[in-house]
């Protein structure tokens, strides 16, 4: 029989007493206020509030009232005896050995990187997998139908003629390249000055391309090299792979750091947020380059007809940017690989 | 009676004297008349005056291994265990907040966090998987949800608020939140819809507005936090325009960096060594957002201040001796060692900045209150159940 002393709260008022309390066979307990045994108490019956760091522990019982101890070691053990809390007890045995936490530690960095760099892409491609084209199809047709309704995009600026050499050469292209069940590629011109020389492949097939884009063209087998790149990110369905992964990486970034209650801790975590989804876009953006590499190999074309129009491109869009100082944080967040690195992948092949 | 001018006198002395000279407060002469004032329930003679400083007893080393099981635990339940961990975690903090010899205590129960959480991700999924389908209809109703969760907010505080304190415990005493939903309207949707119409002039006084709301609405058993003295306008006026001055002071500094950045660039390029514009833009943008959030953790902490020098609770009286400027340097250095260490030194973080803002706070009681602080009753649940959306009321929703 052992006795643990304390403070006896009421629960009505916050005047404490001091009490103790005697640890019985069979998980009874006897309550001693004033000197005075004054109830009998079953430790199964009451709520042992878990015990956390050393700090005093708590038995709740009857209606709010409260023994509060300081003998954390004698009630564990008293506990344990009676066989009560046993998952309480164990978490917080696996909170005090440093060893178990090292092995946590370890388990944990582990699992967060081997997740990012293959869990999340490899779920994401067995979920889109899943998931038939014609999703894609009808995302796609719902995007242009918003593109309509903006003013992205206006009509094509480029001569009836050349309109139909580019329409030639995209026929020419898509011919030699794999084809994606349920997806028809198909090229749309258009003006747009909000985004200047670009090309934008739409997840139901069609790819855009400004007529900023086609003054740049120098070579037809630039243009090809282009295509076939965007291309590249139909065929590997970025468009639904892309808000998969950002769910699954969300998800994934909810469990592991979901635990924030301050403003500034949620700007620090979500740094690393909007870094791991640029992560990703960058690999999406890889693969498309190297479906276009495969392209232009089986073709014969050279890398550096792709290197030529990809830096013709960021000159382009650099000087762009020089004007418009606000566009730093878009370049800072850029989606894109760095270009130099690109442009090597293709100069390189070439050689 | 005191006057509203002498109100006033006690709170337009700069911040500081009240942060450095704890002797302030006394020296104040004491007004004939009924009403009580923080000065009367200082210098009354029935009390015998002690101010003892809230403890803060964590340490980063026993709350690393906390937080790394509940990492561990977490990831291998695929994020229900979160719940758990948010439980423990809390207890950790409130467990060591030693307030005259006794600690808080977190009541809540797992089971309703999963719930909050489980109502949010769905929420937040729909939202998502909305928007991903492009379809214009579905847009549309994501974005009328968005617009509903948007008016919840007022509700969503409410029932967080209450949740929250309901689960805090002191000395075997809940703690309560008193506030209407009517009242969440007006203080954060009906007045913030305001704030631009006024180009911002109304924003301290919202800003008070809310505080008043969120202070003197919660009760420790049957007991409301009090101000005495009264916030005034007058004080949040002055702390919003030390934060313009701020902001501007640091937007200036801005320019100055990019000056630096651009001369560096220039010595670089002279050398030979092409740096890569891109770099310096990085360097820039974080400096700006370094500014941006510096600006607002010292609003924060002056409210903070303001908050907790003029609280009361019954007659016991509060004060806090936290530095603004001291603090922002604990939340740019803890960012900093976040970084370093990739988040790894979060937990250590996290209790410096606690026991920094813990241990600032002090509480004056005499003989008597530490026997009994409060003789408040516990609060019942019958007084509660009057409104409507109350059985929403019994999970966290994570605010």
């Amino acid at each position: 029989m052992q006795l643990i002393k304390g403070d006896y709260f009421n629960g009505k008022s916050s005047a404490s007493q001091s009490a103790s309390l005697e640890l019985g066979d069979g998980g009874i307990m006897g309550l001693i206020l004033a000197d005075q045994p004054t109830r009998e108490l079953s430790i199964k019956q009451s709520n042992v509030m878990p015990p956390i760091g050393n700090t005093a522990m708590k038995i709740c019982f009857g209606d709010g009232e409260q023994f509060v101890t300081d003998e954390q070691q004698i009630l564990k053990s008293y506990m344990a005896s009676c066989g009560v809390g046993v998952v309480d007890r164990t978490i917080h045995m696996l909170e005090n050995r440093w060893g178990m936490v090292i092995a946590s530690l370890l388990f944990t960095v582990v699992v967060v990187y081997s997740t990012y760099i293959y869990g999340i892409p490899m779920a994401t491609r067995t979920i889109t997998n899943l998931i038939p084209t014609t999703n894609d199809r009808q995302i796609g047709e719902n995007l242009l139908q918003l593109f309509d309704k903006t003013t992205i995009f206006a009509e094509t600026e480029i001569s009836e003629k050349k309109q139909q050499h580019f329409h030639k050469l995209f026929n020419n292209t898509i011919s030699k390249l794999p084809q994606r069940q349920g997806l028809q590629y198909q090229l749309k011109i258009h003006h747009s000055d909000l985004l200047g020389a670009n090309a934008i492949a739409i997840p139901s097939g069609t790819i855009i391309v400004t007529d900023g884009f086609l003054r740049l063209v120098e070579d037809n087998r630039e243009f090809k090299g282009v295509i076939a790149h965007e291309v590249g990110h139909i065929y590997y369905r970025h468009g639904v792979r892309s808000t998969i992964q950002k769910s699954l990486l969300s998800f994934a970034l909810i469990i592991l750091v979901g635990d924030t209650s301050n403003i500034l801790e949620d700007i620090t975590q979500s740094i690393p947020i909007l870094l791991t989804q640029t992560g990703y876009s960058r690999k999406f953006e890889q693969e498309a380059d190297r479906f276009a590499l495969e392209y232009m190999r089986k073709e014969q074309i050279s890398g550096s007809h792709f290197a030529n129009i990809l830096s013709r491109l960021t000159n382009r869009n650099k000087q762009k940017k020089q004007n418009e100082s606000k566009e730093m944080i878009e370049s800072y967040l850029s989606t894109h690989p760095a270009t130099k690195e690109r442009i090597k992948l293709f100069i390189d092949v070439k050689n | 009676m005191q006057t509203e001018s002498e109100n006033q006198a006690v709170t337009s002395k700069p911040m500081d004297s009240v942060f450095t000279d704890p002797s302030f407060l006394q020296t104040q002469n004491t007004p004939d008349g009924d009403s009580t004032t923080r000065e009367d329930i200082e210098q009354s003679e029935d009390y015998e005056k002690i101010w003892s400083q809230v403890q803060f007893t964590g340490t980063g080393a026993e709350y690393f291994r906390i937080w790394i099981v509940n990492l561990l635990l977490s990831i291998l339940t695929l994020g229900i265990y979160s719940a758990w961990a948010k439980v423990r975690r809390t207890r950790y903090f409130y467990n060591h907040v030693n307030i005259d010899g006794h600690n808080l205590e977190y009541t809540a129960r797992p089971w309703q966090i999963l719930k909050g959480r489980i109502i949010a991700a769905l929420v937040l999924g729909i939202i998502a998987g909305l928007s991903a389908t492009a379809n214009p209809t579905a847009l549309v109703v994501a974005g009328v949800i968005q617009l509903g969760v948007f008016l919840l907010i007022p509700v969503i505080l409410v029932l967080s608020m209450r949740f929250a304190l309901h689960n805090t415990q002191y000395r075997a005493i809940n703690f309560d939140f008193s506030g209407r939903y009517k009242q969440a309207y007006a203080t954060f949707l009906f007045w913030p819809m305001l704030i631009i119409p006024t180009l911002g002039l109304i924003l301290p006084f919202v800003a008070k507005k809310q505080v008043e709301f969120l202070m003197e609405k919660t009760l420790l058993g049957k007991t409301p936090f009090e101000f005495n003295p009264q916030l005034t306008s007058k004080s949040f006026y002055w702390i919003y325009a030390k934060f313009i001055g701020l902001i501007l002071a640091l937007g200036f500094m801005k320019f100055i960096f990019e000056f630096i950045g651009a001369f560096v660039l220039f010595f670089l390029h002279k050398f030979g060594i092409e740096q890569s514009q891109e770099n310096l833009q990085i360097f820039i943008v974080t400096i700006y957002l370094i500014v941006l959030f510096s600006s607002t953790i010292w609003l924060q902490l002056s409210v903070f201040g303001l908050i907790w020098n003029q609280a009361c609770l019954d007659n016991i009286i509060f004060k806090t001796t936290l530095n603004p400027y001291r603090g922002l340097w604990i939340h740019i250095s803890n960012m900093i060692l976040r970084v370093i260490t990739l988040g790894l030194a979060a937990p250590w973080c996290q209790i410096r900045w606690t026991r920094y803002k813990i241990e600032s706070l002090s509480v004056q009681t005499n003989k008597e209150m530490s026997a009994s602080f409060i003789a408040a009753n516990k609060s019942g649940k019958d007084g509660n159940i009057a409104e409507g959306l109350d059985d929403l009321g019994g999970m966290d929703l994570g605010i």
